[in-house]
């Protein structure tokens, strides 16, 4: 098996992320060069000098309940004015649509079907299910039966496919 | 699954194997608060996020924790006051007929400990200034405006000495504490230059002194201040650095201009823990020290150093320090790795080759030994643990991207590691393999968004098309300008 470069052609062993001839990118790109739109925008409190990297609590800059942080890229689509998301990619001569559509994300790469899952907003919690999808959904790693309704904490990871992404719930400040 | 000793869920946290449901839940805020993925577009702080958000699951959970309890090796007791997380390349290694690649990002977070915390170390410096007639002008004015700034921001129990050199050495100021701040400062302005580059006899002097007050709870720091080119003594430097490394000193390095030999002075910083600037202005020497007293006076350990025994049929290829101060580590032996600054992690990459190995494993240790820092403002000033980094093996070729905080880190890092291949290109006489390498190199930082750098490059390639006399500040620009792009974004340098 050889992992060959493919600007220069020089051959370099596997498991290398950059050639060390030419310095291309030998991995699969993702989509954090685009990743410039943060999707929550909070004022930030000044931070005391004396404790140089330390932000604010991580529950006081999330503006809707519920968000999804797409691991990979390091965005966050907050879910706000419905109570259900269906999560997927879009495609030509698809009939449904997706609320929350991840194609800009290499969903498709991913393995993520075009209607994937659905995520329900209650007044107190939030839940996932699986529409059936050809890859399955992981929750914290543990593959949930489709159709079946689980419930979500923050910091949960879903996986669809092998797309990432975290929920971050807004909590009330203890 | 093995679990190794330095990726297991307490030490993520920094938390000791009997810690209470209330410590770990205490040690897990702490973790949110300072790398939820909210509040960083960096993904090595995602990354982070999630390893120890994963450790939280399950040491959070009473059944979970006793199931996982069960799993690790009896003997482990992770440190305390310190998160240590790593990051792998791969989850897993192949079988294969070549060698293979892995590189490991390992980060360690202070945690410190309300008592540690409000214990301030005390500085122990020693600094050591070119005076030769090189200096003259306003380098030597600007060492001796920013010495007496440092002497200012000294806290009484802080030690200060001060050591010239050119041809001979001769101690200025003795290392002392409750300093008399006007005789002190008529003494740095006497400064005079002339004579030659003597580095040696100036580090001896300059080492005895810090030794004077040399103490496991203060900060033990020499910092040398060169614009010059030592001949013939190189060796005796490294082999007093060899001697420091150890102890708990750490030897930093200013190079002013462009005659400097960088190689020797990121050397013998890099055996101590510590690194080596390049000053191109005389008006950065400033800056240099308002930097380093601040970093100096927020550092929770010293000298973290592993002794590491790479597995069988595994090499160490190459270690780097990527944050804080930017650069390679020596590899042979012991490395030490640096400071752990109080706030950012210290983070350190290591690239591991994997050669041909016995098919019937289904595990492969890359490396074990044992780590050691100093941590000043601790009771028990020396942090002995065991670490193992490994691998399982599978059968079928990794199906996942690698981790977006390596991937980043490789990026900058390959720039870097670009210029110094092409470098040692020249220097073996194979011009064209070096002429290509930094037409890639500069192609790759306009690529990038840094058109100066890329400009310097191609500027450089002009003179050794014309095959004119190598360029010593060229090769410093490039140099240091492709290390400081692994700082984090807002963080300016000297470089810059």
């Amino acid at each position: 098996m050889s992992n060959q470069c493919p600007n220069c052609h020089h051959h370099e062993l596997e498991g290398a992320l950059f050639c060390g001839e030419c310095g291309t990118k030998l991995v699969e790109q993702s989509g954090l060069s685009t990743a410039q739109i943060p999707a929550v925008e909070s004022p930030q409190e000044p931070v005391n000098p004396d404790i140089p990297h330390s932000p604010p609590p991580p529950t006081a800059t999330i503006e809707s309940p519920i968000s999804l942080h797409i691991v990979d890229t390091g965005q966050s689509i907050p879910l706000v004015g419905r109570q259900e998301f269906t999560i997927g990619r879009i495609s030509e001569g698809q009939a449904i649509l997706p609320d929350v559509d991840l194609t800009p994300y290499e969903a498709y790469d991913r393995g993520v079907s075009r209607l994937h899952a659905t995520v329900k907003l209650y007044p107190e919690r939030f839940s996932i299910t699986d529409l059936g999808s050809s890859n399955g959904t992981r929750l914290n790693n543990q593959k949930i039966a489709p159709h079946q309704e689980e419930f979500l904490s923050h910091g949960d990871i879903i996986t669809l496919g092998k797309f990432k992404i975290q929920t971050l719930i807004r909590q009330e400040e203890e | 699954m093995s679990t190794t000793y330095l990726d297991n869920y307490y030490a993520r946290l920094g938390v000791p194997k009997n810690a209470s449901a209330e410590e770990i839940r205490s040690a897990y805020h702490l973790a949110a608060r300072r790398l939820h993925p909210d509040t960083s577009d960096d993904p090595t702080t995602t990354e982070l996020f999630l390893q120890i958000q994963q450790a939280y699951e399950t040491l959070s959970d009473r059944s979970k924790r006793k199931t996982y309890d069960a799993s690790l090796p009896p003997d482990i007791d992770p440190p305390t006051e310190i998160m240590i997380n790593s990051i792998y390349s791969r989850p897993a290694l192949s079988h294969l007929q070549d060698s293979q690649l892995v590189y490991v990002l390992l980060d360690m977070m202070a945690k410190p400990s309300e008592e540690t915390n409000e214990k301030n170390a005390p500085l122990n410096i020693s600094l050591v200034i070119d005076t030769s007639t090189s200096m003259a002008g306003s380098r030597m004015d600007m060492v001796k405006a920013s010495a007496t700034q440092l002497l200012r921001q000294l806290r009484p129990d802080d030690s200060l000495a001060i050591t010239t050199f050119n041809d001979r050495a001769s101690v200025i100021v003795s290392a002392s504490r409750n300093h008399d701040f006007k005789t002190l400062e008529s003494q740095i302005s006497l400064l005079t230059t002339g004579g030659g580059t003597e580095i040696y006899e100036g580090l001896k002097k300059g080492v005895a002194e810090v030794s004077r007050n040399l103490s496991l709870s203060s900060h033990n720091h020499i910092i040398l201040i060169t614009d010059g080119r030592t001949y013939g003594d190189e060796q005796k430097c490294l082999d007093l650095a060899g001697e420091i490394s150890k102890k708990s000193v750490t030897i930093s390095g200013l190079g002013i201009g462009s005659e400097w030999n960088d190689e020797f002075l990121d050397t013998l910083t890099a055996m101590t823990g510590g690194n080596c600037v390049y000053a191109q202005h005389p008006k950065e020497i400033r800056t240099y020290f308002e930097k380093k007293f601040t970093r100096l006076s927020n550092t929770f350990a010293d000298k973290v150093s592993m002794e590491l025994r790479t597995g069988k049929d595994v090499e160490l290829r190459y270690a780097f320090r990527l944050s804080p101060d930017p650069a390679p580590l020596n590899t042979d032996g012991s490395i030490t790795l640096g400071a752990i600054p109080l706030g950012p992690s210290l983070s350190v990459l290591l690239e591991f080759i994997v050669n041909p190995f016995d098919p019937d494993l289904d595990n492969v240790t890359l490396a074990e030994g044992g780590m050691d820092m100093y941590i000043p403002a601790r009771q028990i000033p020396n942090l002995n643990s065991r670490f193992s980094f490994d691998r399982p093996v599978r059968m079928s070729p990794d199906p996942e991207p690698p981790p977006q905080a390596l991937v980043k880190a490789m990026s900058r890092l390959s720039l870097y590691r670009m210029q110094d291949q092409a470098r040692r290109e020249l220097s073996n006489g194979e011009v064209e393999k070096a002429t290509r390498r930094l037409q890639n190199l500069a192609t790759q930082l306009l690529m990038s968004g840094q058109p100066e750098l890329a400009q310097t490059v191609m500027l450089e390639l002009k003179e050794i098309e014309t095959g004119s006399l190598l360029n010593h500040e060229a090769k410093k620009k490039i140099k240091y300008g492709t290390r400081a792009l692994l700082l984090p974004p807002g963080e300016d340098d000297l470089q810059q």
